[in-house]
């Protein structure tokens, strides 16, 4: 397995296992110490596992950005930045797989869990192929006893990691990928589209990267399965939350889940003052946006989240009260899609930040977005529209399903087994009629 | 023991009948999955090529059908300026547009060989601009629409397997080669309105109204692209031992301050033959004439039958040997230096 991983993270840049050696090499070493050492000392090997970690994310990811940004800064008080910049490529899904490492040593220092002796198992913790490269990223206490355990051949465990294979398949290829087509024409021409096309891009983005990245991890949480492995689940129907603070319960939870229970919660969480409350939100949202990438436009994108959480627990009498005042809690039903509906509003807001190329960008889009001016794009002729509609429609019922009838029994999952194999062929067959096969990669592959 | 023993062969027994259950469904999935996949790739194939306009006809036609003794291939800088009539006028011999929308060298090159397989034509044009010979994923991605004839066209196989080191495993479904084809194929087969441009000229009627100064023909981007190099090589190679006649032609775009990157290239690598390739993109008829342009990259009619007058003529003089403004020439490349 261990070997399989380092051929997985070896076909990118094969070099660069290099990079996630000596992390792998430092926190082993750091969780045995961490066990074994008492006092000070811990903390001490925590720290310089946490500095290798983070030192490597930093030149790797984040060292252009930061001298760029200095450079900016001298340029403007008539100074100028001689440190040169690094012409280097960012190792695949490398904010995945550091974090990661990190929630081991950090679980073995509060003593939550054992620290592993076994050199391949704990290198397999951290290279574990199906979520290297885009997570869902685990924990220690979920993984590293299961690499132990014996894994039977068990029919319907193997039957449902495939359904979910395929499932995240079609996710990418019928809807992200086709979706990304529309997305690219509009946000890579923004001087060339107005306000219209750039509200449906924005639409569409949601349901692309969505797609893209649920989509992935249905595939490794399923392949995952196929070989006996549990991994968490990492996403979970986030649009049909009714708040941002759900919404963040519900969208990469592995994540959001990392940044709670490791920086949200040493930074004293919501048992503090009610200022530092907020500030630790924003603090926690806005370093989630930089986990992403190193953009303004990231950041901004998590400081939007952060502000929307604050805003939502300063308000949330006032919007009671409103609620009442219009009569609108006397139909939970439709308060219930009207908060729905307003979540996917803020989120697709949010999203402008994430895709365009830059702030200044992002800005330009928003104010077309809000004067809709323009024609909209509509290229009918590549039949881009129909397919782009038709995955999101499918997408949309089969979650619709799983939200409101969980209880139904589902095409895929029937007891008939001619209606699952329908099912298994329709999926099979649309992604070779309507997929795009030329999609390129997960845009989380990335980050 | 003896209960152990009946234990273990009955957990045994289960895993065993786990392991055919699991095998049998699988084999009876990938079964109706191949058998499903080779009837839907038939209809499609046959609703594909069933078609009677449109873009896949034309392609279809072309690899095909064409036999006309002047053929141009090219994107949508061919299929918009390139006026057949004008040019059957001229030089009294048939004229065929093979140009197609979205269609960049590799594509075209495909076309040739397809044709060049079935007839000699006299005089081929490559509407091409020069940029094109940098390495663009897009231009692989293009190359999509000619999976339709993978099959019953093995000369350009080589050229479609550029894709992906997987594309000649892809080909094994039948309904592969028409993805993302599902909609056309049904509306073109729902409505059987005949083909309107027969001989490929699609032209545009409208003038220029967003007058920018700018185009994207200007700024390279990446690198060369070897495979294009090589495909120009060959298909200069191919035209001298056939003895037809070869123009490589950069259409006019509507505002063009300088000369066109890959420009510098063509003419370098043309150089240790005999001349150059026909470049119109800084020509002053069309600089900054605003009424001939539909957009910057592409002529109206009234630009396209100026255009093709133009080179008429001047093809017409170097096919007759006589002196010409612009120098054209049968090329021949070097792959290697680059």
């Amino acid at each position: 397995m261990l070997s399989a991983s380092c051929y997985f993270y070896m076909a990118f840049v094969p070099i660069y296992i290099l990079i996630l050696g000596f992390t792998i090499i430092i926190d082993y070493f750091a969780g045995i110490l961490l066990e074994t050492t008492i006092g000070n000392k811990r903390r001490y090997w925590l720290i310089a596992s946490l500095v290798a970690n983070i030192g490597v994310l930093a030149v790797f990811k984040y060292y252009n950005f930061l001298n760029d940004n200095l450079s900016e800064l001298l340029n403007s008080i008539g100074y100028h930045n001689t440190i040169p910049s690094l012409s280097i490529l960012l190792p695949i899904g490398l904010s995945f797989h550091t974090f990661q490492a990190m929630s081991y040593t950090i679980e073995v220092y509060r003593g939550h869990q054992k620290a592993e002796r076994h050199f391949g198992i704990y290198a397999l913790y951290v290279m574990f192929y199906p979520q290297l490269v885009a997570g869902p990223i685990e924990r220690p206490q979920n993984l590293l006893h299961q690499f132990y355990e014996k894994h039977e051949f068990d029919y319907d465990r193997i039957s449902e990691g495939l359904k979910m294979m395929l499932w995240g398949l079609f996710m990418k290829i019928v809807i992200a990928d086709r979706l990304a087509i529309y997305v690219n024409a509009i946000y890579n021409n923004p001087a060339e589209h107005g306000g219209k096309s750039f509200a449906l891009a924005t639409v569409f983005f949601a349901f692309q990267i969505y797609c893209d990245f649920a989509g992935y991890s249905n595939i490794a949480i399923g392949t995952a399965k196929v070989m006996g492995f549990k991994l968490m689940t990492n996403f979970n129907r986030p649009y049909f939350s009714r708040s941002i603070s759900e919404f963040w319960k519900r969208w990469h939870i592995s994540l959001s889940t990392w940044f709670k229970d490791y920086l949200y919660i040493s930074l004293g969480g919501n048992r503090v003052s009610i200022p530092r409350w907020y500030l630790n939100l924003f603090i926690v949202f806005t370093i989630s946006g930089l986990w992403h990438g190193a953009n303004w436009t990231f950041i901004i994108w998590g400081a939007i989240n952060g502000f929307y959480l604050v805003f939502a627990i300063v308000t949330e009498n006032w919007r009671k009260g409103v609620n009442h005042l219009i009569g609108l809690d006397r139909f939970p039903k439709v308060l219930h899609a009207v908060q729905v509906l307003i979540t996917f509003l803020l989120a697709c807001f949010a999203w402008i930040f994430f895709r365009a190329d830059n702030t200044q960008e992002a800005f330009t889009i928003i104010q077309k977005i809000s004067s809709m001016s323009g024609p909209l794009f509509l290229d009918w002729s590549s039949s881009i529209m129909p397919y782009s509609l038709f995955g999101i429609f499918l997408l949309l019922a089969v979650e619709i399903k799983k939200e409101f009838y969980k209880d139904s029994v589902s095409f895929i999952n029937h007891p008939y087994a001619l209606v699952r194999y329908a099912t298994y062929i329709f999926l099979f067959l649309t992604i070779l009629l309507i997929g795009v096969f030329d999609g390129g990669q997960f845009i989380y592959f990335q980050f | 023991m003896a209960a152990n023993l009946f234990i273990s062969n009955s957990d045994n027994s289960m895993k065993m009948n786990q392991y055919i259950k699991f095998f049998k469904n699988v084999v009876i999935l990938l079964a109706v999955l191949i058998v499903v996949d080779q009837i839907t790739g038939y209809l499609m194939r046959r609703l594909y090529f069933n078609m009677v306009a449109g873009e896949n006809y034309r392609e279809t036609f072309t690899i095909d059908s064409s036999n006309s003794d002047i053929v141009v291939f090219g994107s949508s800088r061919a299929s918009h300026h390139y006026v057949p009539d004008l040019f059957e006028e001229k030089f009294k011999m048939s004229f065929y547009n093979a140009g197609r929308d979205g269609n960049f060298f590799l594509s075209n090159y495909a076309a040739f060989k397809a044709v060049s397989k079935r007839y000699t034509p006299k005089l081929v044009i490559f509407d091409i601009n020069p940029n094109e010979l940098m390495y663009r994923k897009s231009d692989y991605e293009g190359l999509s629409s000619l999976l339709p004839y993978y099959h019953d066209h093995p000369e350009i196989r080589d050229i479609i397997e550029l894709r992906s080191p997987f594309e000649k495993y892809k080909m094994f479904s039948a309904v592969y080669p028409f993805n993302s084809q599902l909609i056309r194929i049904i509306f073109r087969n729902l409505s059987k309105t005949p083909e309107t441009y027969q001989k490929g000229y699609l032209p545009l009627f409208h003038k220029m109204k967003d007058i920018k100064a700018d185009n994207d023909l200007v700024e390279p981007a990446g690198e060369i692209d070897k495979n294009k190099i090589k495909a120009l090589n060959d298909i200069a190679t191919y035209c001298k031992k056939k003895n037809i006649k070869l123009a490589f032609v950069c259409s006019p775009v509507f505002s063009n301050s300088k000369e066109i990157f890959g420009s510098k290239i063509i003419k370098e690598i043309t150089k240790a033959e005999q001349g150059q390739y026909l470049d119109f993109s800084t020509d002053t008829v069309f600089d900054n004439h605003p009424e001939y342009f539909q957009d910057n990259i592409h002529l109206n009619d009234e630009g396209a039958k100026l255009f093709s007058t133009i080179l008429s003529n001047e093809i017409y003089k170097f096919m007759n040997h006589i002196s010409v403004d612009k120098n054209i020439s049968v090329i021949s490349l070097k792959a290697d230096s680059y």
